[in-house]
Parts: C-alpha cells; structure tokens; sequence
C-alpha cells in the first residue's frame, strides 16, 4: 500500500519536473528542473530495485552532467535566445503529443505483460559487476574507450582556436618604415658578369 | 506492489514530453541536449521496469552502458557548444545557418 | 586451332588500326594494312577452299565465341554464337570477296591518290570486307542478319563517301532506307523460322527438314498459310532490297555517286549478290517453297529484261554498268526460281570477276578522263588505253556469255534449266530468258563501242592528255581479266558437274539443272552444245551488230519526255512512282506529325509541360523543406500519431 502511494507521488513529481524541463522560461530553471526528475528517476529506481544504478544516475548526471549543463549556460548566450514559441506552434506540438500519450498509453493497457520474477530476488552491486565483466566484458571495454575518447574531445574541442582573420592594423599614424618599405635582396645581371669572369 | 503498465505509463509520458520539447526548444542547443537526455531517461526507465519484472539482469545493464554513452554524448555535445560559442558568439540555431547561406 | 576466324579478324584488325593510325602513319601505311590483311584472307580462305574442294573435306563450323544464351526451349538450347561455317558454299564466297576486295584495294591506290579522305576509304573498304565475310561465314540466320546489316552499313558509308557532294549523301540515304523496307522482310522471315524451328542454326532447321517437318502451317492474318512459302517470300524481300530486284533496284543506280572501286566491288561483286547467296545458302527451304520460287522466277525475269532494255539507253559510264548489274541479278534470280541453285552460284562467281573487271574499267576511264562520267564526250579511247580496252573486250564478252568465256559457262547454264524446268510457262520463261541475252549483248557492246571505238568526242587537246593511269590500277585489270575469262572453264566441271556445292543433293532429284547437264561430261562438251544450239550465240552477234549501228547513228539529241524511249531511259519513272505515292505522303504525313504531334503534344503538353509542372510543384513542395529539424520530428510525430491511431483503430495485433 505505501509502495502504491510512495509511486504514485515520484510519478506526480516526476511528470511536474518534466513539464517544468520543456515550459520554463530561464535554461537555469530548466536545469534545476532536471535535476529534480533525476532525483525522482533515481528514487523510482530504488523502489524498481536497481538501487546501484540510481545511485549512479544521482552522482553521474545531477552530480556531474547537470553541473556541466549549468556551466554551458553560464558560459553562453543560452539565455538570452528566446524560446517562447507561438500560440499556433504550441497547439501544432501539443495536440500531437498528447494524442501521442494517449495512444501509448492505449496501447500499454492492451499489451498483456508477462511478469516472471516480482523484483524480490533484486541485484546487488556483485551481480551487476560479476555480468560486467563476464558477460559483456567487451562492450565494458569499448564504453571504457568511448568515455575517453569524450574526455579527449570534451578538451581539446574547446581549446581549438578558429584562426582568426584580423589583418595587420596599418593605421598610417602608427606606421614605420618597416611597414612602408621593404629592401629585397636580388641578384643583379652585372655581379653575374663579374661572378662569372673571376 | 508497482504494476509494470503504471511504470510503462510515465516512461512514454516522459518520452513524449522530450520530443515536445525537443521541437519547441528548437533555437537553444543546451535545451535541446537537455530534452534528449529526458528521452534517453525514459528509455532507462523502461529497461529498468523490464529488468525488475523479467528478473533479468541484462536490463541493468543495457542502462550502465547507456548512461555511460548518455554521458559521453553530453561531454562532447556541450564541448561543441562551447566551440561553436567561440566561433560565432550565439547558440542559437537560428542564427547558425551559414550552410543555408 | 582452326585458322578460319584469322579470315575475319585480319581485315577488321586491319579497320581498326586504319581507323585510329591511319591519319599518323600516312596513306602508306593505310593501304598497305588493308591490303595486306586481305590478302592474309584470301590466301587462307584458298586453304579452306582447298580442303573442301580438293580435300573433300566435310563441312565444319569454327565457333569464334558464344554470343547469346537464350535458355531451352522445347528442350533445345537455344545459343546463339559467331563463327565461321567452313562449307562449299561459304569457302566460294570467301575467295570471291577476297580476290575482288584485293584487287579493288590496289586498284584504290592508284584510283584514290588523289583523294584527301583516303584513309579513311581504306578503313571503310576494309570494314566491308570483314562484314561481307561475316555474312558468307554465317551458320546461322543471326550471324547473317549481323553481317547482312554491317554491310548495308559500310554501303551507305561508301556510297555517301564524299559526303560533301548533295548527290553522294541522297543516294546513300535513298539506299539506306531502300534496304531498311527490305530488311524488314528478312527480320519477319527470321522471325517466322524460329516460330516455326524454334531455332536459328541453319543446320538444325535443315535437320528438321530432312526429318520430315516438310507441311508446317502459320497463319499470316488469319490465312493458314505453308510456312516454307511465308519464310521463302519473306526472306526473298530482304534479298530483292540487297540484290536490288526490281522493284526496289531504285537504290542501286544512285549509288554510283560513289567511288567507282566501291561500285565494282559492293555494288557489282559481293554485296549485291548477298541475296542470291542466301538463297542459295536456305535451298533446303526454298525447294520446298513452289510458290514463292515462282514468285523468284517472275521477279528476275522482270528484273532482267526491264534492266536490259535501260541500261542499252544509258548515257552515264557507271550507270551503264550498273544497269547490267542489276539485270545479271536477275539471271541469277532466275536461276534459283527454277532451282539451279549451282547456277545461280556459278553465275554468280563468274559475274562477281567480269562485272568487277568491266567498272573498274570504267574507273580507269573515268580517271584518266578526270572525272568525266558521260559517254557521250568519249570514244576512240581504245589507242589510247590499250590495255583499259582489251580488259573492256574481255568483260564484255563474258557478259554476254561468248563461248569460251566465264560467263558463257554459267549463263547458259540458267537459260538451260530455264529451258528445263518443265513448269507451265517455261517456254515463255525460256524466250524472254533468251531475249535478254540480246540486251545484255547490245549494252555490254554499245559499252565497248561507244567508250572506246569510233571517233573521239573529245576537244584535241583533252585527248591527247589522256594516257593509261598507273600500275597499280592496271594490274588490277589484268589480274581481274584472267578469272574473267577462264573462272567459267576451270569451275565448270567441280562446281556443277562433280555437284560440289552439294546443295542440289538437299533438294529434289528431278532438278532442272540436272535435266541440263545430264549428258554432259567436260566444259568441252558444253562449248560443243553452244555451236550445236546456236540461238544463244546468233543472238549475241546480232546484240553486236545492233549495238555496233547504235553507237555509228548516234546522234545523241535530247528525246521527248514521255516517248517510249524516255520512259526507258528514265528507268521507267519509279523513282518518279515512289516520290508520287511513297516520298511525297510521308512527308505530308511527317509535317503533320512535326506541326502537330511534335511541337504541340510533345514539346508543349510533354517536354515544357512536364518541366512547368515540375517547377511549380516543386516550388509548392519546397515550402515543406525548410531545413529545420524540429518540421521534420514534428512530421513524424502527427504520422506516428495518425498511424498509431489506424492500427488502433483496427485492431492490429499488438
């Protein structure tokens, strides 16, 4: 019975924070709003008996990833876009999506779901670990080299410079002769004729 | 005791609601990154629901590799934003069009 | 490894290098390779003549690669491949091209000295042999059409070779489309064989013939008709374009805007008589065709005499000789009307020597003449040209069929199984047969007379620049005039008394041809029969004599259109006839479909309506790209939803 209730307030909570994400009005808020699904997300894990996982999304998306986002919005012109969309737009998006919702949700209620094991047996960090690096050895690996090939680009990207195309100031009252005059040193047909004799 | 199809509801919920935002985020790169994470996390919460109701530990993880992939893709992702802010002050798609031009 | 394919390779070899060197290396180099390359031919096809004449080897076929593979049908595959059939017939033919392809090479050289496409007449010469031995080689009815199109095609290059002459290109035109009304009737009848063989091999469709296949039926428009008869007719139309029988000769006349070596070796020797030849290659069904040979019989009568009687009013050098050509077609066209295939085949080889020999005579008078084709500003060439002369006797004695010459042997030969063939009207056949070796001897001789006897119309001073052209053009000559009067005495006895042909063995045993030569043992005894049966040879001094008092009464004045004699000399106003009721509707019709079909329906409504639809769709579609990822997710959505909505909807299995 407290499971029920405890479920369904984190799928209120869960649905509000979403709508919050996409309807709010500063990215900041949208983040934080983020942040609040995930917590959510990561209790209805818990309660789904992935306890290891929801840790996971706590540290590496609120922790990590949401922080980054936070950053990138600091760090751009992310809130001054203006991303209200109009009235015509906003029945064009919504009546689809929920039309879509609806059907989904139609067609969940349809499907009859086999249910084999009711979560009491559960996975602990062992298990999760043990199928790692047993089972899925190789993909571990290539999610391993992945992760670094994002950390790779996640630096150097930004430090790439675009080479920039400012031409050399050449404001007369600031000019040398070195800007003005140049002396090339050529070789002359008469010091060939004078080579050529000695 | 949570039923599976309550659980199937709020992760199509969630979907759906990423793509609409998605579409209506259309100008702003970083919210745009943000509604595809929305969609990659009811997809995650699918695998868990499956996963807990099967008693198969695939589900879990097939989750682990996503937030991995899911973590990457955002590290890079917002890399580039930084880049393209570097490179023509905005992020905002409507104005990065010099493809188009 | 059979050497035969080298007999084709060698001249298209020779082509090809001509083609893409020619302008390099110089004239030199390009007629020293074609020539050469036929003369490689014509010594092997010698060789192959040898092992099957001599040899008595028996027939083979060489395949030189698989062409189609067109699957079984009724349990037979059906392949199709190109080869070299080394046969009796196959191998005569080879020598005949090869030998005149020779000579007319070196011939070329002196007669195109001057000429500034030269290598490119070298390649095109070159070309038309390789086409012409792919027809002679053929083994089956493909492989023929092939060669029988690939010629066509180097006779409308020749024929229009000085393409900047408006003359040249018309009646290179005119003979293209002459031959395409033709051929539509060879297609048919190769088509009409398949339907009825389910094969295109000659050998099997004769195998399918010997075994008994001897009352099939089609039906041709609802009548049932037999099929020997629909394939005989049909295949003989193609052969009437080729070998321009009347009435589609029309072509043949006006070819002679081309180089007169052109003119002796496609338009007098080989190319022409491809139509016997096939004829003669398909006796099996022909012999079973009664009347479609009638229909032969009275076309190459027709063909013979009518020709005659124009070519005697000719004033044109080549069109005298091309004249006769059409109308020793027409023996030859008798002689497979009354099944005297062998005949017809020795006519054909004798007539292929004689009338090669007798245009490039007329080359030879031509060049040393600069390029003057009128008879009527020559004669009394003969002091001048000796050697031209003798070879102009010559030729013309064996045109007529003089005893002891070539074309004695094989002439009479067709008028005697003419004379033989038993049929209803074979007296009728026979006199007219017998009538047109009068006109052959008028115009063979009015030809010698009127070139070379008499006095010279010629201004003083023209005739004494003319003098006889150089070597190369009159070995040529010379090495023509030898066959010319001795090929009818050296292949009279293998080619028509030892039957080594073989082909009268397909056919039936009461054979005219046969009746004609049964008591005869040796060509002596055949020189015997023309003095015991003289009609022939009176006929021929009389044909002397008339043409000898032609040529002095000459007057040369105009005559009235629409005489007897301007119908004649105009060749019976058919060209007139077709432009009237052919030429002039097309191109009524053809303006129709220009003015209407073409600009309205298909520039306006098709081609600029089409484009206009496209813009203006495209521009109506163009809105809905707008580049924009979040159009095309929000597309797919409503689809999504609309489509999710109908399989709900529906009840689709979930």
């Amino acid at each position: 019975m407290i499971d029920t209730i405890i479920f369904y307030s984190i799928c209120t909570v869960t649905i509000g924070a979403a709508l919050a994400v996409i309807t709010a009005k500063k990215s900041v808020y949208a983040i934080m709003a983020m942040v609040l699904t995930f917590f959510s997300a990561a209790t209805l894990w818990v309660l789904l008996n992935a306890e290891f996982l929801a840790m996971m999304l706590v540290v590496v998306y609120v922790g990590a990833v949401m922080v980054l986002f936070l950053f990138v919005v600091m760090m751009t012109d992310a809130e001054t876009v203006q991303h209200r969309p109009s009235k015509l737009l906003s029945v064009f998006i919504g009546v689809p999506t929920i039309a879509f919702i609806l059907e989904l949700i139609i067609v969940i209620s349809k499907t009859d779901y086999k249910v084999v094991a009711d979560g009491a047996a559960g996975f602990d960090v062992k298990a999760i670990g043990y199928a790692l690096f047993t089972e899925y050895v190789y993909a571990t690996e290539v999610a391993a080299v992945i992760l670094l090939v994002a950390i790779i680009a996640a630096i150097s990207l930004p430090g790439v410079k675009p080479p920039k195309k400012i031409e050399k100031d050449l404001d007369p009252n600031h000019a040398d002769k070195r800007n003005r005059l140049s002396i090339v040193k050529m070789s002359s047909a008469a010091s060939n004729n004078v080579g050529s004799e000695s | 005791m949570i039923e599976i199809k309550d659980v199937l509801v709020l992760s199509s919920i969630l979907f759906s609601l990423g793509v609409a935002g998605v579409i209506m985020h259309r100008r702003n790169l970083v919210r745009l990154l943000m509604c595809v994470e929305l969609i990659l996390l009811a997809v995650n919460i699918n695998f868990i629901a499956f996963s807990n109701s099967l008693g198969d530990i695939s589900g879990q993880i097939f989750v682990f590799f996503i937030l991995t992939i899911a973590a990457a893709e955002s590290a890079v992702g917002l890399a580039l934003i930084i880049t393209i802010y570097r490179e023509y002050n905005t992020v905002d798609l409507d104005k990065l069009n010099s493809l188009k031009e | 490894m059979d050497l035969s394919f080298i007999i084709l390779l060698a001249p298209l070899l020779a082509a090809i290098l001509v083609a893409l060197f020619g302008n390099k290396f110089g004239r030199k180099f390009s007629h020293l390779v074609t020539s050469i390359s036929v003369l490689i031919a014509l010594i092997l096809s010698c060789v192959l003549f040898s092992r099957v004449f001599i040899a008595q080897q028996t027939p083979y076929y060489v395949e030189m690669f698989r062409w189609l593979d067109l699957g079984a049908l009724d349990a037979m595959r059906i392949r199709i491949s190109i080869g070299v059939f080394v046969g009796p017939l196959s191998t005569l033919m080879m020598i005949v091209v090869c030998s005149v392809s020779f000579c007319v090479h070196v011939f070329s050289i002196g007669y195109m000295a001057e000429d500034e496409s030269y290598n490119r007449f070298f390649c095109y010469i070159a070309f038309f042999t390789f086409s012409m031995l792919v027809l002679v080689a053929a083994n089956n009815f493909l492989q023929l059409f092939i060669g029988w199109e690939a010629v066509g095609l180097s006779s409308y290059l020749l024929i229009g070779f000085w393409f900047t002459k408006q003359s040249a290109t018309a009646a290179s035109l005119k003979a293209f489309l002459v031959n395409r009304v033709s051929d539509i009737g060879l297609v048919l009848g190769v088509a009409v064989v398949f339907y009825c063989f389910h094969t295109f091999e000659f050998a099997e469709v004769f195998a399918q013939i010997s075994a008994g296949e001897t009352a099939k039926q089609v039906d041709i428009f609802g009548y049932s008709v037999s099929a020997f008869d629909a394939i005989a007719i049909l295949l003989f139309v193609g052969a009437m374009g080729k070998s321009a029988q009347f009435p589609l000769h029309v072509w043949l006349p006006d070819s002679m805007e081309g180089p007169t070596p052109i003119s002796a070796l496609i338009h007098a020797a080989t190319m022409v008589t491809a139509g016997v030849f096939m004829v003669a290659r398909l006796a099996p069904i022909y012999e079973l065709a009664d009347i479609a040979r009638s229909f032969i019989l009275i076309i190459g009568t027709i063909t013979a005499i009518s020709m005659g009687f124009v070519a005697i009013l000719q004033y044109d050098i080549k069109r005298i000789v091309a004249y006769s050509t059409i109308s020793q077609l027409g023996y030859m066209v008798i002689g497979l009307g009354v099944s005297a295939y062998s005949a017809s085949i020795f006519h054909l080889v004798t007539h292929a020597f004689f009338k090669a020999l007798m245009f490039l005579v007329a080359g030879a008078v031509i060049l040393a003449l600069h390029h003057k084709q009128d008879v009527k500003d020559m004669g009394g060439l003969s002091k001048k040209m000796p050697i031209s002369f003798i070879c102009s006797v010559v030729a013309a004695l064996a045109l007529v069929g003089f005893p002891g010459t070539s074309g004695f042997f094989s002439k009479e030969l067709i008028i005697e199984s003419v004379h033989n063939s038993g049929g209803e009207y074979a007296q009728l056949f026979y006199i007219l047969a017998l009538f047109g070796v009068l006109l052959t001897s008028i115009y063979s001789f009015r030809f010698v007379f009127i070139v070379f006897l008499g006095k010279t119309r010629l201004s003083d001073k023209d005739y004494n620049h003319v003098h006889e052209p150089t070597k190369s053009v009159t070995i040529p000559l010379v090495l023509l005039a030898i066959p010319a009067l001795l090929s009818g005495a050296v292949l009279f006895d293998s080619l028509i008394l030892n039957n080594a042909l073989n082909i009268s063995a397909l056919v039936d045993k009461s054979n005219p041809l046969a009746l004609a030569t049964s008591e005869l043992s040796g060509w002596c005894d055949m020189l015997l029969s023309a003095v015991k049966h003289p009609a022939a040879l009176i006929l021929i001094l009389l044909g002397a004599g008339i043409a000898w008092f032609i040529t002095k009464s000459a007057e040369f004045k105009r005559h009235k259109q629409f005489s007897m004699h301007g119908i004649v000399s105009n060749g019976y106003y058919l060209n007139e006839i077709y432009k009237l009721f052919i030429v002039h509707p097309a191109h009524i019709i053809a303006s129709i479909a220009h003015k209407f079909f073409d600009l309205i329906v298909i520039d306006k409504v098709f081609v600029n309506g089409i484009a206009v639809l496209v813009e203006k769709s495209s521009r109506l579609f163009k809105k809905s790209q707008t580049g924009y990822v979040y159009h095309y997710l929000l597309a797919m959505l409503v689809f999504v939803v609309v489509f999710g909505w109908l399989s709900i909807r529906n009840g689709v299995a979930l």
